[in-house]
């Protein structure tokens, strides 16, 4: 039992915290009835290395000592991080097929979660992520460089629970989208349409900052988010937005540094409400870009709704102030304007006389029936078959159990046509005349 | 000079350690059983095999639970039950979490606590607006997500479990009932 020692320690003693309903320490020797548990095996629970009683915190840095003793064993060390470290993850394997597309399986995603408490206050988390069963990888026949890639890779410091240090890989706080894009937990497979562009989910850039959880009663709640980092750099265009421009892991294009941060208002249980922005200079000549997006997230018994709107103003400028040999100064003129949404219905049901028949390993199972309508325009001064798109998705999942889920859907896109006309909306008849269909079924776990 | 000062002072501030500190709420069975039933005498237990309830279980909770016995503690002061407790564990996202739950001498919950919890992220579960929902719950409620539980943004998967746990607690406590009661009639 590797914690055994941390656990005898804290036996017998609570942790004090603002937020616990029992702030006293406890001595089981004393207060309180007499425990007659004779004969009974406790399978008593592995005591993290987070327990802050004095004798625990004792051990903690007993252990931290052998961690980074030169003359500890291997096997000391390794032992002393391997009790306080966490590895999982998810993955997400796909199979496409409809318009315009050939049907193929698509192992999108495997990611690698590690996170570790490395004392009291401080700890780090990391996910890392082979896109495509990472590198190398076949396209058109040829073998090229995969994505293997570090997308988020954070030490957190915590000096309260309204603020705490974060610095590293952050996944930027625009929208809820991008901070809460694990597939398994997801009720579509495909991401909304504006938030792998005009917010490139998965969004990480390089930078620091703090984050927390400030206290407004016992009912309400409020979070916020508030980074400074590399940002975008000047790789904007219309169809793909922004997704080009992100990912700062180990260079800026200039000296200013991108503010980004969001805050979240929780009045009520299940329902929250949330305000970011992003702001940065993305090339050499300070011209900036701007995003301010709106979310919400409702829970209405078996229903949930949730959306989001976003913005971009961009200013008039070109994709270069790269180094001259890259071949990145396409010199293009980058889009000053950006717009995107998703509204999306998930509705969580069982059905009784089916589920009478299960196995009992099946007794928890769910499905949830899914609808969402979304679009994106990637240039609000023109119109492309590229940036003008809406979509309309019908989705139904099954989840046997929590960690797996297999899902389903069906995907209606129409887009602009070059310089001509705008993407017609759903209440539109040019919607459904010149649709797209796509079918997508995946299965995505956590493990 | 003095915004130099002043940004020193709030760092240095910053710095000092408050006992919000980390969010290290633990509980181990003892300490969680002399928190909930502070003013009894003593506690004891019984234990309900959950083969012997197979049936019982599976038409209140659709499955019988893996572990072959629970540990239902009771609390008493003489002769008189102050109420009851168990605890046990529910799969979260990555990692098991450890929870207890108090139930009044009715067998309605009274309170819960998160005792363990292991991952990094979700332990919002610990809000007093999330564990408020479980209050005076019993067999003859539903205690599911999307029914009479409401899940934590952000915390969806450890909201779910919390869910699960309870509600098999509650289960469980209407069988320790039975057997208690089957024994004081004899």
């Amino acid at each position: 039992m590797p914690h055994l020692e941390l656990f005898l320690a804290a036996l017998g003693a609570v942790s004090t915290s603002s937020t616990a309903t029992v702030s006293a320490t406890l001595d089981s020797s004393s207060d309180g009835p007499v425990l007659e548990l004779d004969g009974l095996e406790i399978d008593e629970p592995a005591v993290a290395a987070t327990v802050s009683s004095t004798a625990a915190a004792a051990l903690i840095a007993a252990k931290d000592q052998k961690r980074t003793d030169v003359f500890a064993s291997l096997t000391d060390k390794v032992s002393n991080i391997v009790d306080r470290t966490t590895i999982g993850g998810y993955g997400e394997h796909e199979f496409e097929a409809g318009d315009g597309r050939v049907s193929r399986f698509r192992n999108h995603r495997y990611i690698l979660f590690v996170y570790s408490q490395i004392s009291d206050r401080i700890s780090t988390a990391s996910e890392i992520e082979f896109e495509f069963a990472g590198s190398p990888n076949k396209r058109d026949g040829v073998l090229g460089f995969g994505e293997v890639l570090l997308e988020f890779s954070v030490v957190d410091f915590t000096l309260a629970d309204w603020l705490v240090f974060r610095a590293g890989v952050i996944l930027m706080p625009v929208g809820t989208f991008n901070v809460r894009h694990d597939a398994p937990t997801r009720d579509l497979s495909a991401r909304p349409i504006a938030y792998t562009t005009i917010v490139p989910s998965t969004w990480f850039e390089s930078g620091a900052g703090f984050y927390g959880t400030v206290p407004l009663g016992d009912t309400q709640r409020l979070t916020y988010d508030l980074y400074v980092v590399n940002g975008f750099d000047s790789r904007i265009t219309d169809g793909f937005g922004f997704r080009g421009a992100r990912g700062s892991h180990f260079e800026d294009n200039n000296h200013d540094k991108a503010i980004v941060g969001r805050v979240a208002y929780s009045p009520t249980l299940g329902f929250e409400l949330g305000l970011s922005g992003y702001t940065g200079a993305y090339d050499k000549a300070q011209n900036r870009a701007n995003l301010v997006n709106l979310d919400f997230t409702w829970r209405l018994g078996r229903l949930e709704l949730l959306g989001e709107v976003v913005l971009a103003q961009i200013d008039a400028g070109f994709v270069e102030g790269f180094s001259s040999s890259s071949t990145a100064n396409t010199r293009s003129p980058v889009p000053t304007g950006m717009v995107g949404f998703y509204v999306q219905g998930n509705y969580h049901f069982g059905i009784p006389y089916l589920w009478e028949r299960l196995p009992d390993w099946l007794a928890t199972s769910t499905m949830t029936a899914v609808i969402r309508y979304e679009g994106k325009d990637t240039d609000t001064n023109r119109f492309s078959a590229a940036g003008d798109q809406r979509r309309l998705t019908l989705g139904l999942n099954f989840r046997p159990i929590e960690a797996y889920v297999i899902k389903t859907e069906l995907a209606l896109d129409a887009f602009g046509r070059d310089e001509g006309r705008a993407a017609p909306e759903v209440f539109q008849g040019a919607f459904w005349e010149d649709t797209q269909i796509g079918f997508l079924t995946s299965v995505a776990y956590l493990f | 000079m003095h915004r130099i000062l002043i940004l020193t002072a709030l760092t240095a501030l910053l710095l000092v350690p408050t006992t919000a500190a980390a969010d290290d709420v633990y509980f181990t069975t003892k300490t969680l059983l002399k928190t909930f039933f502070k003013t009894s005498k003593k506690v004891t237990y019984v234990k309900v095999d959950t083969k012997a309830h197979a049936e019982e279980l599976r038409r209140a909770l659709g499955y019988v639970p893996t572990k072959d016995t629970y540990a239902v503690f009771v609390a008493k002061s003489g002769n008189t039950i102050d109420g009851y407790a168990v605890v046990d564990e529910q799969m979260g996202q990555h990692l098991p979490i450890t929870f207890g739950v108090k139930l009044t001498p009715h067998g309605k919950v009274e309170t819960m606590e998160v005792m363990v919890y292991r991952e990094g992220y979700g332990d919002e579960i610990r809000e007093g607006r999330f564990k408020r929902q479980f209050l005076g719950k019993t067999p003859d409620d539903a205690i599911a997500f999307g029914e009479d539980v409401v899940a934590i943004s952000g915390a969806t998967i450890s909201s779910k479990a919390m869910a699960v746990g309870v509600r098999r607690a509650v289960v469980l406590v209407s069988l320790a009932q039975q057997q208690l009661g089957r024994l004081a009639a004899r």
